[in-house]
């Protein structure tokens, strides 16, 4: 189903390579087609969903944690000197609250959900295809895109916002620490300018962007896994290819919307 | 193997004596060469990202004009470092522990070993050597990518001066800050690349083409989160 | 002296290999059950054996890649057990030791960041100081020998499984050793293939005097090639002697093994 046409090495090295790209671009059409129809009709095999779902969460919570906690730590311990030479201490919580409700948080979380469970799931689907499990569960009448993409995608696209909520409050209490607990600002004022300047927006752009992020980790994920060939080796590429490009998806997209937002003066 | 001795041979490999040229020398391009594309791509934007959301949190306070100094303390003291770190050590990490736990499952650390050479010597401490070396530049460049996209987008997209943003910059950040960066380069690339070959080497025989996998994937998880929880003690270090 | 064991002359030379007693055990699971053999020197010993019963554990400890839980091993007189890894002393008697062997893994194991000519170089760069043309010459020579002219430029990736198999034992053989060891040499091969790699075996014995030790479960390559025949079945070794002797034998699980049949005291799990 997903055979790529051997491409010799002739003199037309330049031909060859764009025939490849467009062999690329096809087979990812045929694959975001497939996927759309999976979506959209059935049979949907809900118990993998769950199951992949509760194994994402339990293998991404600490890494996505232990990610976010030190950023905020880190804004706060670099804003503490900003701010303090302008006399400006009490703004250090509303910048903390604004850089991760809006940015580092759903960044992180996003990013780190592509490092665990993107690396992970491409590399389950990318074993089962040099195994030839993919090719078994076609014999089997099963559609592979059903049985093993579409769970990756769903679990990934609900979960990372969902990681979100608590990378946030993680972000949060860890700039919290940083900045009362250790640095000696005012608690009170701490807290009373902490959402100053964060809106519902916010909230919404950071979720919206993390479920955007998680779908295309398992997208991804997904299409390096089936795409998969050369025995051992492919799997780690497979697992090491969707990681870049979903890091570059992510912070190219995380710019675009930057920019989009501060045009819609948000 | 557990990982305090597989820390303690591979140190002791690394630190005997010259590590194969051709091998170090291959993993150095590997790792520097192939990760620049990307480093460039992600800092350009990562750059202009901080720049954007720096003058969209900072123009509700009415001090846009700070923009020059935080891009400058919080890149290059903190993003760009970090950022590199993570992104090339997860992907250098990635091919360190693939490349290991595929020469494991097919025999050829026994070939080795039969052959009489260290695998240690021959395979681990090469690589060790190579990440430790080539992450520090990465950081470099990725100072400098990121400062000059910075630059770009506060400049000819957020409208700041650009007198006014190369002073707060030049001000801000100094030769320790710089050098800092590169200290936080040589002690990721060196842990990364221990973490990613520990993984890699324990790979089973029997495991086979899962085994990479599950190599490959612990290597990217246990690279990223180690490097940024990592920067927050360092960071603390430095300057607290 | 027991049912399926023959009587083994003392051997002028040295044996090549003296197994006493082996035993190794990995957690509850008994995989080397007090193993006794000589092969003399300039035989082809073939190891035969339902798959998964540790004849590959009895190579690697051979080699010293696994220490036995108890017994002795002997190569060519030296005790190999009792080498102690972290004495420098010992560590180079062993590296003396291992370079009498060159072993042929199931799947070649050559490395797949070089090319073929490099590989079977390896050993020679490695370990003597032979110039480089030198080197390149005994490269083509090996190759050769193996029915493999012409390949050194080839990525490993590019061979067959047949082609890499016959790569990796000019690679086994490259620095002349005195007793090369085979995995399973003819596993995933086609019946022609086989045959090529047991002429190879035949010819490379015939001609260098090399001694064998082949594991395998393949009972035509027993009757073609060995002069020895062991079988290691559930841990222990089941019966063990010259190959005329084991092939005409009445004993239950050789009879079993060959004639390949189902019943039998070999049981499948």
């Amino acid at each position: 189903m997903y055979h790529r046409a051997s491409s010799r090495r002739g003199r037309y090295d330049g031909v060859n390579w764009l025939l490849r790209m467009l062999e690329s671009l096809g087979a990812i059409a045929v694959y975001l087609f497939a996927v759309i129809r999976s979506l959209v009709t059935g049979p949907r095999y809900l118990g993998e969903t769950v199951r992949v779902g509760d194994i994402l969460v339990r293998r991404c919570l600490l890494p996505v944690g232990l990610a976010v906690a030190p950023v905020g730590a880190v804004i706060s311990l670099q804003g503490v000197h900003i701010f303090r030479s302008f006399g400006a201490e009490e703004l250090l919580s509303s910048l903390l609250a604004t850089a991760v409700f809006r940015e580092y948080s759903p960044a992180l979380a996003s990013v780190m959900v592509a490092a665990q469970a993107g690396s992970s799931i491409a590399a389950r689907i990318g074993t089962m295809k040099v195994r030839g499990q993919i090719d078994a569960l076609a014999v089997m009448s099963i559609d592979p895109i059903r049985y093993v993409v579409l769970p990756g995608l769903i679990a990934c696209a609900i979960v990372t916002p969902l990681l979100n909520v608590l990378t946030t409050i993680l972000g949060l209490v860890s700039g919290w620490f940083f900045a009362v607990v250790l640095t000696g600002c005012d608690h009170g004022s701490f807290m009373a300018n902490l959402y100053s300047q964060v809106s519902m927006v916010d909230l919404w752009v950071g979720m919206g962007k993390c479920l955007v992020f998680g779908t295309a980790v398992g997208l991804i994920a997904g299409y390096q896994g089936l795409q998969t060939t050369g025995g051992a080796t492919g799997v780690g590429k497979a697992a090491n290819d969707t990681v870049t490009f979903t890091i570059v998806l992510i912070l190219v997209g995380d710019y675009l919307v930057s920019m989009l937002l501060l045009a819609l003066g948000l | 193997m557990r990982f305090d001795r597989f820390v303690i041979h591979a140190v002791r490999a690394q630190f005997r004596g010259i590590p194969p040229m051709d091998e170090f020398v291959r993993h150095a391009l590997d790792a520097g060469v192939g990760s620049i594309a990307l480093l460039t791509l992600l800092t350009i934007f990562a750059g202009m990202n901080l720049s954007v959301q720096a003058y969209g949190t900072f123009a509700r306070f009415g001090g846009q004009e700070m923009l020059g100094l935080f891009c400058g303390v919080g890149g290059i003291r903190e993003l760009y470092p970090v950022m590199a770190a993570v992104v090339c050590g997860a992907r250098i990490g990635a091919t360190l522990a693939a490349s290991l736990a595929n020469m494991q499952i097919s025999e050829q650390v026994e070939a080795l070993e039969v052959m009489g050479i260290d695998p240690m010597r021959r395979l681990v401490a090469p690589r060790l050597w190579a990440v430790t070396l080539m992450l520090p530049l990465l950081c470099a460049y990725a100072d400098a990518v990121g400062i000059c996209a910075s630059y770009f987008a506060a400049v000819h997209q957020m409208g700041i001066n650009e007198g006014v943003f190369i002073t707060q910059v030049q001000d801000i950040v100094t030769l320790p800050d710089l050098l800092a960066g590169v200290v936080k380069g040589v002690i990721f690339g060196w842990l990364v690349a221990l973490v990613a070959c520990y993984h890699g080497y324990r790979a089973a025989k029997r495991d086979g083409a899962e085994g990479v996998g599950v190599a490959t994937n612990r290597a990217i998880v246990h690279a990223a989160v180690l490097c940024i929880v990592l920067n927050m003690f360092l960071s603390a270090l430095m300057y607290a | 002296m027991r049912e399926g064991f023959y009587y083994m002359p003392q051997t002028v030379p040295p044996p090549a290999v003296t197994f006493e007693n082996v035993s190794k055990s990995f957690g509850k699971q008994c995989v080397l059950d007090g193993v006794s053999l000589v092969v003399p020197k300039g035989a082809i010993m073939v190891m035969l054996g339902p798959s998964g019963t540790g004849k590959s554990v009895l190579l690697r400890c051979l080699v010293g890649l696994i220490k036995p839980d108890a017994g002795n091993i002997f190569v060519c007189g030296v005790n190999l057990t009792g080498l102690d890894e972290n004495k420098s002393a010992d560590r180079t008697k062993l590296f003396d030791l291992r370079r009498k062997f060159g072993m042929l893994f199931q799947d070649g194991a050559l490395f797949d960041d070089m090319t073929v000519g490099d590989n079977v170089a390896f050993p020679m760069r490695q370990h003597t100081k032979l110039r480089e043309p030198e080197i390149r010459q005994q490269v083509a020579e090996n190759l050769e020998r193996v029915g493999l002219p012409g390949v050194e430029k080839k990525m490993v990736s590019e061979l067959s499984g047949g082609m890499r198999k016959r790569a990796a034992f000019a690679r086994a053989i490259a620095l002349r050793p005195e007793i090369v060891l085979c995995d399973e040499p003819s596993s995933g091969l086609d019946p022609v293939m086989s045959a090529t790699l047991d002429e190879l075996i035949l010819d490379l014995h015939h001609k260098l005097g090399m001694t064998f030790i082949v594991i395998s479960h393949d009972t035509a390559e027993a009757r073609k090639i060995a002069t020895h025949i062991g079988l290691l079945y559930q841990g222990k070794l089941q019966c063990y002697g010259p190959a005329d002797h084991i092939l005409n034998s009445q004993h239950g699980h050789i009879k079993q093994f060959f004639e390949r049949k189902t019943d039998g005291p070999i049981k499948v799990l």
